[in-house]
């Protein structure tokens, strides 16, 4: 995975090039967003960025006014906002400039990779790729998901609600969001009818791996066994 | 808000307004009188000159229609006498000269219509003159005219004695005018007196000013200024003790962090060291709680203080959103958190930061205080509008109960996460809302939270 760090904070940035570099990413930091603009620039010596860790308050500008520029005429790059600014209204208006989430500092590391992951593995679905999420695996582009090595017989709305569960995990699924992605997805459903589906499809991963949690009138949360590498 | 330059002077304004019209009325009264008495001088001199002409026609006799004067030069002399003007007469009979001076006019302008006579402006010998006229028509002969002519020098000097009567007048407007300029001054003077003395205390004092000496319509003013005074007093003597609190509240952990720190770096092995690392890292995220709640109450102290920015909200989206925040942390500890919202959305009015603010309050303190596999209900009801937050921890004692809503006051049972500033938030956020908190056990044994606001 390839990730572009708009941070001008010189000790975070050196710890989380040394964190991502030690997980087998590869990530260039830059300090200011003129700075990120060119490295985003699309060049023959500048390969595409996976993804985009931005600081709001840069030297040369606000992350959320250059985020909504940007968003413009480029959806295509994920983005995570990473900020000390912790009121509901920034991360409202942080996400409303085009983030795909927004983190407070400090937060702890591991949160910020397994924000990174789900980011990722967000894409992944919504484009129809192939993911493995521990002993789950999923062929968007097929329809077809895997537990364990094991194929699930999914309905296609079944198979969405697992994939919005895998772009989420291992975090919850808030309620709302999954009604609201599948009401976009032109299933006309009551809120009852989404948790039939979860239902539903958490009987199918019955005696697997995976088990999908619920915290009553939150959401879900898939949980998922780590697969052992032999 | 108009700069200094456009600003008005108080004192010019309460002169203009009050000379321009005293200066309006003295001149319409000067004008008014000058022109009556004007008029009336002229009304007397033209009555004496009628009065001649009449004596004069008392004096004409017909004989067989025609019309003679009978004046004895003595007569004709104390006529004709006048210290200042010069007299002329003529009698006349169908256009003949019967006696007097030939030529003067039998009708001018201005004129005037007496009860037995007429005068009227004329020039007669290359002089202007007030002619008077008086018609004797006995039936029996043709009419024989008398006419006076005198020289207006009497009139011009009455007229420049009216002028000197209005000098007078003009001392009056100076008297009133001087008058009014010194009572302006007295009454404007306590305003810059008051002024001065505001002006004179030091810049940074912030005690109340004196209002000994103040006019009444300005005590309202003085009132307000030290009231404002009394806020920013109240509010700084609010942030010194909170930056004072806040200092030790952010001091101690961090004396702590550097204790584990030298430990971790004299450590035998790696182990060793890892494990307290492990420590430091609870210590660290304890930290970042008191920061946050910290910088949470800053944040009331200074939106109690200012404007607040009351929306209608609906709080079951509130409590998701806040519910979703911490759901990490629930299931990390497998406690399971639950949101009961019967109807939806409940509608308040209120602050959305700080209401989510006092619920993550919530949810933290039962977060930090229900053991694994604990249940935490969020209850969202609208009749009345109520939040409950109920946990399965281990309660707080009812002696407690009003205590643990003091600032860095914790109960009996509180482990080593909190901070002790948890419901301090809660109670203010709820003060600021008009809504009560009350604090009793759960049906799991716990503590139960129930913030309700007032009917709208």
């Amino acid at each position: 995975m390839r990730l572009l760090l708009v941070e001008d904070d010189v000790v975070i940035a050196r710890e989380l090039l040394l964190r991502w570099s030690s997980r087998g990413w590869t990530a260039q930091a830059r300090t200011t967003l003129a700075a990120a603009e060119e490295a985003l620039a699309s060049k023959p010596g500048n390969p595409p960025y996976d993804l985009i860790i931005l600081d709001l308050g840069l030297p040369d500008g606000d992350g959320v006014d250059w985020l909504t520029h940007r968003r413009r005429d480029d959806r295509r790059i994920p983005v995570i906002m990473l900020t000390a600014r912790d009121r509901i209204a920034d991360r409202v208006r942080g996400l409303q400039s085009g983030a795909d989430d927004y983190l407070v500092k400090p937060f702890d590391p591991d949160e910020l990779d397994a924000r990174i992951e789900a980011v990722q593995r967000r894409g992944q679905v919504s484009r129809g790729e192939h993911l493995r999420y521990g002993r789950i695996t999923w062929l968007g582009d097929q329809g077809l998901a895997f537990v364990d090595g094991r194929s699930l017989e999914l309905m296609p709305r079944e198979f969405e609600v697992l994939g919005l569960l895998l772009g989420r995990a291992p975090r919850l699924l808030p309620k709302r969001w999954l009604i609201d992605a599948l009401a976009e997805r032109n299933l006309n459903l009551a809120d009852s009818a989404a948790e039939v589906y979860v239902s539903r499809l958490r009987r199918k991963l019955a005696g697997s791996s995976a088990t999908i949690r619920t915290l009553r009138g939150f959401g879900y949360v898939l949980e998922v066994g780590v697969e052992k590498d032999a | 808000m108009p700069g200094p330059r456009r600003a008005r002077w108080l004192k010019v304004d309460l002169l203009l307004r009050l000379m321009l019209p005293l200066l309006v009325i003295v001149a319409a009264a000067a004008g008014f009188g000058a022109f009556t008495a004007q008029q009336l001088t002229a009304r007397v001199y033209d009555r004496w000159l009628v009065d001649a002409a009449r004596s004069v026609a008392a004096q004409v006799r017909f004989e067989q229609g025609a019309a003679a004067l009978d004046l004895p030069p003595i007569a004709e002399s104390i006529l004709l006498f006048d210290d200042n003007d010069r007299i002329y007469f003529a009698v006349e009979q169908g256009g003949r000269l019967i006696a007097g001076s030939a030529g003067i006019p039998g009708a001018g302008e201005n004129e005037a219509r007496l009860a037995r006579g007429a005068a009227y402006d004329s020039t007669f010998d290359g002089q202007a003159v007030r002619v008077a006229r008086v018609t004797l028509d006995r039936g029996d002969a043709e009419a024989v005219t008398v006419l006076v002519a005198e020289t207006g020098l009497k009139r011009e000097h009455s007229a420049q004695e009216l002028v000197a009567v209005m000098w007078p007048m003009l001392a009056l407007i100076v008297a009133a005018g001087l008058s009014i300029l010194l009572a302006v001054r007295g009454a404007v003077r306590p305003l810059q007196v008051i002024a001065s003395r505001w002006n004179d205390r030091s810049p940074v004092s912030l005690q109340p000013v004196g209002d000994d000496g103040v006019p009444r319509e300005l005590l309202p003013f003085t009132a307000a200024l030290n009231g404002l005074l009394a806020r920013i007093r109240g509010l700084l003597a609010r942030e010194r003790q909170f930056a004072a609190l806040a200092a030790h509240q952010l001091r101690t952990p961090l004396a702590g962090l550097q204790l584990g720190l030298a430990r971790a770096a004299k450590a035998a092995d790696v182990a060793q060291a890892r494990a307290v690392i492990g420590e430091l890292r609870q210590a660290t995220e304890r930290t970042t709680r008191v920061v946050h709640q910290l910088l949470a109450l800053g944040r009331i102290d200074s939106e109690h203080r200012g404007d607040m920015n009351f929306v209608d909200c609906d709080l079951v989206s509130i409590a998701e959103d806040v519910g979703a925040a911490c759901a990490d942390r629930a299931l990390a500890r497998d406690v399971d958190l639950e949101l009961v919202a019967v109807e939806r959305p409940v509608s308040a009015l209120v602050a959305p930061d700080l209401i989510a603010e006092l619920l993550a309050n919530l949810l933290d303190n039962a977060l930090c205080y229900t053991p694994a596999a604990g249940r935490i209900v969020v209850e969202v009801h609208a009749h009345p509008v109520t939040i409950r937050v109920s946990d399965s921890g281990p309660g707080i004692a009812e002696d407690e109960r009003e205590a643990v809503f003091d600032r860095f006051v914790r109960g009996r049972t509180a482990r080593g996460e909190g901070s002790g500033l948890g419901l301090a938030i809660v109670r203010e956020i709820a003060a600021l809302h008009q809504a009560t908190v009350a604090l009793t056990d759960s049906a799991w044994g716990g503590t139960s939270v129930t913030i309700a606001f007032a009917p709208a």
